[in-house]
C-alpha cells in the first residue's frame, strides 16, 4: 500500500496555534457550565474561567519559551542536556502514560455521550473501538497530516459554537446574570480548579514545539492560541447561565449539548439540530484524541527510537481500549477524569519547574 | 503486512455488519401530546395515575388542500392509556397495547389534570421523567386542567387533525391577549422545580366541544403543588406588573361609557426598598403606551383634556388591577406568585439570604411587605376616525 507522502514533517508556528485549540477544546466544555456553576452563584463562574484561562496561557507560554530554546531538538534530546539521559527517559516515559489515559479517557467519554444521545442500543464497548479504530487510522499517517487536520476542523466547530449561541439570543435572560460577585473565596476556588483542568492541553507545547522549524515566535502564537478556548468556553458558559439560570445550569449532565438542542432552525428545516452540533463537535473530539495519542507515540518513540512507528501504534492501543474500559459507571468516570486532568497538570508544572531551574543552575540556557 | 491487512478488512466486517439502533420509522410511534390523571382515589401515599399518549397515524393525515380524498373519516391519531405508578413505567407498559414503538421526539404538550398537581409534592415525581428522558424537547409545552386531562386529547377540532396540535396552536396564538400568560416550556419548568420561587401555569379547560384557555393555576414553589388558581382579571394584573406586553386590551369606564384601551406596549419596573426587612416596601412602576380601540360614548376624543383626563382613568384602571392581584397574593393565598423573591435574589442578595426561609413561610413577610403600585398610560393614538357615531338624543 502506497502511503501519501507530505513534502516534510516540520509544522509552522501558525500550526501550533491551530493545534493548541483543537487539543484543549473537546469533550470539557460539553459539561464545564454545569461544574461552573454548581460551585457558584448567579454568574460568577466567569471569574472562575477567566482566572483558570490566565493560569493556563501562562503556563502555556512558559512551556513554550523553554522548548522554544532548543530550536529542532526534541523532548528527550533537550531534557537530557539539562538533567542527564536516565531521568529524560522516565520523565518522557510518564508522558506516554499520560497520553495513553487521556486518550484512553476520551475514547470513553466520546463513546458514553454517543450512547446517551444518539445510539442507544449500541454497546459502549463497540462504540468506543470504532472510534480507536478511526484514531489509529488518523494517528497511523504522517503528522503534518494529523495538523492539517486541525486547521481543517477548528473553522467548523468554532462555526457551529457560534450558531449554538446565535439561534439561542432570543432564549436569552440577562436577569439570570444576577446575582454578580456574591460566591465566596472557597467556590471561586473550586471553579478555578474546574476551568484549568478543561484547559489542559500543556503537552502540545512539550513535544509538538520541537518540530516547528524556526520556534522564535512560537511562544506567543501558542498562548494565542491558548486564547480561543478560553474565549470559546467563557461565551458558551455565558450563554449557558443566561437560557437557563445558575440552577437549571448546575443540574444538566451536558449543558452545552442541551443548548444545542434548543435550537430550531425557523422554518422546521432542521428540529434535530443537536445531531448536527454533535457530528461536528465529534470533529473537535477526533483532533484532540489523536493528537494526545500521537504525543504518546512521539514520546515512546523518541525513547524506542529504532522502532516502527505503526508496531508502536499496535502496542499502545489495546492498552488505551482496556484502560477506557476499565470505569465502570459515571462516577468511576467522573474520578478517572478528574485524576488525569490533575495529573497532567501538576505533571506539566513539576517538569517545568525542574528543567527550568536545572536549566538555570547548570547554565544550560 | 498485505495479509494483516487483509485480515483487519474481514475483521471490519464484522463490526459494520449491523445497527443495533435502526428502528424503521413506520414502527415508531411518535407521541405528540400527553395527559396525566389520576386514577382512582389516593389510598395513603400510594397514588395511581394513568398516562394518556397521543400517537400520530400518519396514513390518516389528510392534506387540506386534496379535499374530499380518502382518509377524511378515520382519526389522525389514537391514543392510548395505561395506568401505573410512574409514567416511564406506563409507557413501557404501552408497549403491550400498540404495536408501534412509543417515540417522544416531536411531543409537542404536556397536559396535568389539577387533580394530580394539588397533591403535594406529585407533580415534581410526575414531570420527572419528562425532564430527565433525554429524546424529550425541552420545548414541550406544560400546561394544567381543570378536570380530566384525557378528555382534551379526545377533543377534535374542525380546524385541526390532531388535537394536540391544535392545543399547541392555541397556546402560541395568546400574544393579543392581555388575559393569557406566556405558555410554559419544560425547560423553564425544571427551573421552576428546582428553584423555591412560586409560580404560575397556564390553565386550559374543555367546555363542551371548546377548549377555553384561561385562568392560571398557581404553585407553591416549595412544595411545587397547586394552591389556586388566577383569574382573567387576576392574570392581567400578574401581566401588568411583569410587563414585557406586546399587545393586549384593557376595557374601562369614563363618564359610565365603556371604552377599550389597547395597548401596545408596557414595561414595568420594580423597586424593592430593603431598609426594613420586616416591612418592606415594594415600588411597582408601569408605563404604558397605546391606543383606543373602542369607545361606547360619542364624545370628540381631538381634545386634549379629554385625552388627559382618558389617561388618567386607564392609570387607575391598572392600578386597581393589579391592587387586586397582589391583594390576592399576599392575603388570599401568602404566595409570592409575582417573583418578587427572584429580584430579593439577584439584586439584594444579602437581605435574601437572611430572609429565604421567612418570605412565604414563617413570619410571612412576603405578605406583610407594602406595595406601591404607580401606572401611566399614554394614549398615542385614537384609531382611523374621531367620531364613529353623532352626538345621539343630546
Amino acid at each position: 500500500m502506497k502511503r501519501f507522502e507530505y513534502a516534510d514533517e516540520k509544522i509552522s508556528d501558525n500550526q501550533i496555534l491551530v493545534a493548541m485549540p483543537s487539543f484543549v477544546i473537546g469533550i470539557g466544555i460539553l459539561y464545564l457550565p454545569r461544574s461552573m456553576a454548581s460551585v457558584t452563584t448567579g454568574s460568577d463562574g466567569w471569574l472562575s474561567l477567566v482566572i483558570g484561562g490566565i493560569i493556563a496561557v501562562i503556563i502555556t507560554w512558559s512551556v513554550a519559551k523553554l522548548s522554544a530554546s532548543f530550536p529542532n531538538q526534541s523532548f528527550i534530546n533537550y531534557s537530557s542536556t539539562i538533567v542527564t539521559k536516565p531521568i529524560a527517559t522516565v520523565i518522557t516515559f510518564l508522558f506516554v502514560i499520560l497520553g495513553i489515559m487521556v486518550t484512553a479517557l476520551q475514547v470513553r467519554q466520546i463513546a458514553d455521550i454517543s450512547k446517551h444521545y444518539l445510539l442507544i442500543e449500541t454497546p459502549v464497548e463497540i462504540i468506543s473501538l470504532v472510534f480507536l479504530l478511526l484514531i489509529l487510522y488518523g494517528v497511523g499517517n504522517s503528522r503534518a497530516g494529523l495538523f492539517r487536520l486541525n486547521t481543517m476542523f477548528l473553522p467548523f466547530v468554532l462555526f457551529i459554537a457560534l450558531v449554538v449561541i446565535v439561534f439561542n439570543i432570543n432564549h436569552f435572560n440577562p436577569d439570570f446574570l444576577m446575582p454578580a460577585f456574591q460566591t465566596g473565596f472557597g467556590g471561586l476556588w473550586e471553579g478555578t480548579k474546574g476551568s484549568i483542568l478543561s484547559y489542559a492541553g500543556f503537552g502540545v507545547v512539550w513535544f509538538y514545539i520541537t518540530l516547528v522549524e524556526r520556534p522564535e515566535k512560537t511562544p506567543k502564537k501558542a498562548a494565542i492560541g491558548m486564547c480561543i478556548p478560553i474565549i470559546l468556553y467563557l461565551v458558551l458558559y455565558l450563554a449557558c447561565i443566561m437560557v437557563f439560570g445558575n440552577s437549571v445550569t448546575a443540574n444538566l449532565q451536558y449543558p452545552t449539548i442541551e443548548l444545542a438542542k434548543i435550537v430550531e432552525i425557523p422554518g422546521g428545516i432542521l428540529e434535530r439540530f443537536e445531531s448536527l452540533f454533535f457530528v461536528i463537535w465529534i470533529m473537535a473530539i477526533f483532533n484532540t484524541t489523536a493528537m494526545a495519542l500521537d504525543i504518546a507515540i512521539l514520546a515512546l518513540h523518541s525513547i524506542f527510537g529504532k522502532t516502527n512507528k505503526i508496531k508502536l501504534l499496535f502496542i499502545v492501543s489495546p492498552i488505551v481500549y482496556i484502560t477506557g474500559m476499565y470505569p465502570q459507571d459515571l462516577m468511576q468516570l467522573s474520578h478517572f477524569s478528574t485524576f488525569i486532568g490533575y495529573s497532567s497538570l501538576i505533571y506539566t508544572v513539576f517538569v517545568y519547574i525542574l528543567l527550568f531551574a536545572t536549566a538555570k543552575i547548570r547554565k544550560v540556557i | 503486512m498485505g495479509n494483516f491487512l487483509r485480515l483487519m478488512s474481514c475483521s471490519c466486517l464484522l463490526i459494520l455488519t449491523g445497527c443495533w439502533d435502526s428502528l424503521p420509522i413506520d414502527e415508531r410511534g411518535f407521541v405528540i401530546g400527553s395527559a396525566i390523571d389520576m386514577a382512582g382515589e389516593i389510598q395513603d401515599k400510594n397514588y395511581d395515575i394513568t398516562v394518556t399518549h397521543q400517537f400520530v397515524v400518519p396514513g390518516n393525515l389528510s392534506n387540506l388542500s386534496q379535499s374530499g380524498g380518502g382518509g377524511g373519516d378515520k382519526k389522525a391519531f389514537q391514543n392510548i392509556s395505561a395506568t401505573g405508578q410512574s409514567p416511564f413505567q406506563i409507557t413501557r407498559n404501552m408497549l403491550s397495547l400498540t404495536d408501534l414503538i412509543p417515540n417522544s421526539e416531536h411531543l409537542k404538550i404536556l397536559i396535568i389534570s389539577d387533580e394530580v398537581a394539588r397533591e403535594p409534592d406529585l407533580f415534581s415525581s410526575v414531570t420527572d421523567s419528562f425532564i430527565r428522558d433525554h429524546e424529550m424537547r425541552r420545548e414541550v409545552k406544560v400546561m394544567i386542567t381543570n378536570g380530566k386531562a384525557k378528555d382534551l386529547l379526545e377533543n377534535e377540532s374542525d380546524t385541526e387533525q390532531l388535537p394536540s396540535r391544535h392545543i399547541n396552536n392555541i397556546m402560541e396564538n395568546n400574544i393579543k391577549s392581555l388575559e393569557l400568560i406566556q405558555s410554559v416550556r419544560v425547560g423553564t419548568l425544571h427551573q421552576y422545580l428546582l428553584n423555591d420561587d412560586s409560580y404560575v401555569l397556564p390553565l386550559i379547560t374543555l367546555s363542551g366541544k371548546d377548549i377555553n384557555y384561561n385562568g392560571a393555576a398557581i404553585f407553591a414553589g416549595k412544595s411545587d403543588q397547586q394552591v389556586g388558581t388566577l383569574s382573567n382579571e387576576e392574570i392581567k394584573g400578574l401581566r401588568l406588573v411583569k410587563g414585557d406586553i406586546t399587545n393586549g386590551m384593557l376595557p374601562f369606564h369614563i363618564d359610565g361609557e365603556l371604552m377599550i384601551y389597547e395597548i401596545n406596549t408596557a414595561n414595568s419596573s420594580i423597586a424593592i426598598n430593603t431598609a426594613n426587612p420586616e416591612k418592606m416596601d415594594i415600588s411597582i412602576t408601569i408605563n404604558t403606551e397605546g391606543f383606543i380601540a373602542e369607545m361606547f360614548g360619542s364624545r370628540s376624543l381631538l381634545d386634549q383634556q379629554y385625552i388627559n383626563k382618558i389617561e388618567k382613568e386607564i392609570s387607575k384602571k391598572i392600578e386597581q388591577t393589579v391592587n387586586n392581584t397582589v391583594k390576592k397574593a399576599q392575603q388570599e393565598l401568602g404566595i409570592d406568585f409575582f417573583n418578587f423573591s427572584s429580584i430579593l435574589r439577584q439584586k439584594h442578595y444579602d437581605v435574601w439570604k437572611k430572609i429565604e426561609k421567612d418570605w412565604e413561610d414563617g413570619e410571612k413577610l412576603f405578605s406583610q411587605s407594602k406595595v406601591n403600585v404607580t401606572a401611566k398610560a399614554i394614549v398615542r393614538d385614537i384609531g382611523a376616525s374621531d367620531k364613529a357615531k353623532d352626538d345621539g338624543m343630546e
